[in-house]
C-alpha cells in the first residue's frame, strides 16, 4: 500500500533545485495544535505538488500523547466499510492537508479548526521517510473529513484542486 | 492564508562560475600589463645611461667618441713606419689622456683625481731631462692611467676585467730603472693594449 510513489507529491527536500517561494513562510519546525488547541506535534516536511509549485500537504511528526491515544482507540472503526487505523511502533507520522490548516505567524504555529483530536489519534500514520501513495492520501481526507465518498474522480481537474488543499475551504464548526 | 508556494533555487554555482570568470579576467590583465612593463624596463636599461650608478655595463653601447678614436687610430699606426721616440713616447700620453678623460665625460664618470696626476706625470716626462728618470716617469704614468682606466671599466665595462688586467700587467713591464730605448716594446705593448681597451669602451 505504501509502496508507490505518486510522481508529482515531492518531499521539498528531496528536490535540490526548489525552496520555499519568496514572501511565503517555512514552516517547518512550528507547532501543530488541533482544534481542541491541544499540540499534536510539529512539521517536519513540506510535500509539495511539483506541477503547480505549491505545498499540498503538511508531513507532521506528531507527539507521543496522540499515538497513546491511538493505541486506545484503534478498536473503534471511524465507520462501516473504513479498514481500522492500526498503526505500528515507530509509526508516528501524518499528513494534514494544507488547506485544513492555518498558519500564524506571529506566533510560528499551525493550527487545523477542522480536525479534532480524536480524528488525528485515529488516523493511520506512516514512519519516517516512508513514501506515501495516492490511496494513503485518499483515506486520510476521507478521515479527516468524515466522508468516505470523497473519490478522486469527484474532481474535474485535479485532486489537489479540491477545498482540502486551498483557500477556498470552508470552516466547519465541530462544536 | 494556508498557501506556500515553492520557486526554484538561484543557480549558486552560475554566480561562482561568473565571479572566477571576472576574477580570471583581472587577474591576467594585471599580469599581462605588469609583463608589458617589465618589457620595456629591460629595453630601456640597454639603451640609458645610468650616471652615478656603479652597477651598468655599458659594453654594448656606442660612444663613438673622436677623440677616443684619435688615440687609437695613432697606437694603431703601421709601427714600422713610425719613429719610436721620446716625443712619440710623450705624444702618445697625451692622446691617451685626451682619450681617457674623453671616455670618462661619455660615461658620466668622473675621473678627475686621477687625470690630474697622469697629467703631472705626463708634465714629468716631457721636462724630464735625465734619460734614467724618464723610464720611471713613463712608468708612472702608465700606472696612473692604468687605474683610471680600471675605475672607469669597474664602474660602466664589468666585462672588461681581462682588458683591463692585461693593460696592468703591461704597465707593470715597463721597468722604471731601466732605460726607455731598452724597453721599447713594453712600452709599446702598453700602448696597443690601452688602445686596445678604449676600443673596446668606444
Amino acid at each position: 500500500m505504501m509502496s508507490d510513489t505518486i510522481k508529482n507529491l515531492f518531499n521539498l527536500e528531496d528536490l535540490s533545485d526548489y525552496k520555499v517561494a519568496e514572501g511565503y513562510s517555512d514552516i517547518r519546525g512550528w507547532d501543530v495544535k488541533d482544534a481542541n488547541n491541544r499540540t499534536i506535534g510539529k512539521v517536519d516536511h513540506l510535500l509539495v505538488d511539483k506541477m503547480a509549485k505549491r505545498v499540498v500537504y503538511l508531513d507532521v511528526e506528531v507527539d507521543e500523547s496522540i499515538i497513546e491515544d491511538g493505541f486506545d482507540t484503534y478498536q473503534n472503526p471511524v465507520s462501516e466499510g473504513v479498514h481500522e487505523f492500526l498503526n505500528r511502533e515507530g509509526e508516528n507520522h501524518l499528513i494534514i492537508p494544507i488547506g485544513m490548516s492555518s498558519i500564524d505567524e506571529n506566533h510560528k504555529l499551525v493550527t487545523t479548526q477542522q480536525i479534532d483530536s480524536s480524528t488525528f489519534a485515529k488516523a493511520k500514520r506512516f514512519k519516517k521517510g516512508d513514501v506515501i501513495d495516492f490511496g494513503y492520501e485518499l483515506n486520510t481526507v476521507r478521515h479527516y473529513r468524515g466522508d468516505n465518498t470523497i473519490h478522486s474522480s469527484n474532481t474535474v481537474e485535479g485532486f489537489y484542486n479540491r477545498e482540502e488543499f486551498n483557500n477556498t475551504f470552508h470552516k466547519r464548526d465541530l462544536e | 492564508m494556508t498557501e506556500i508556494k515553492i520557486e526554484k533555487k538561484k543557480q549558486g554555482w552560475v554566480w561562482l562560475l561568473a565571479v572566477f570568470f571576472i576574477a580570471a579576467v583581472l587577474i591576467y590583465f594585471l599580469m599581462f600589463r605588469d609583463k608589458d612593463n617589465i618589457n620595456t624596463t629591460e629595453a630601456g636599461t640597454e639603451e640609458v645611461y645610468i650616471s652615478g650608478t656603479n652597477d651598468t655595463n655599458l659594453l654594448g653601447v656606442k660612444e663613438n667618441n673622436s677623440t677616443v678614436a684619435a688615440f687609437v687610430s695613432f697606437i694603431e699606426k703601421d709601427t714600422s713606419k713610425v719613429r719610436f721616440d721620446n716625443a712619440y713616447t710623450k705624444e702618445a700620453f697625451l692622446k691617451l689622456t685626451s682619450a681617457t678623460n674623453a671616455m670618462a665625460e661619455e660615461i658620466d664618470y668622473n675621473i678627475q683625481a686621477d687625470l690630474e696626476m697622469v697629467k703631472e706625470s705626463v708634465k714629468l716626462i716631457n721636462n724630464e731631462p735625465f734619460e734614467t728618470s724618464l723610464a720611471k716617469n713613463i712608468r708612472n704614468a702608465a700606472d696612473i692611467s692604468a687605474t683610471a682606466l680600471q675605475h672607469m671599466q669597474l664602474a660602466r665595462y664589468p666585462w672588461l676585467t681581462e682588458e683591463v688586467d692585461e693593460l696592468k700587467n703591461a704597465s707593470t713591464a715597463i721597468q722604471p730603472e731601466v732605460l726607455t730605448i731598452k724597453q721599447k716594446d713594453a712600452i709599446i705593448n702598453y700602448f696597443a693594449v690601452a688602445s686596445d681597451l678604449l676600443h673596446k669602451m668606444n
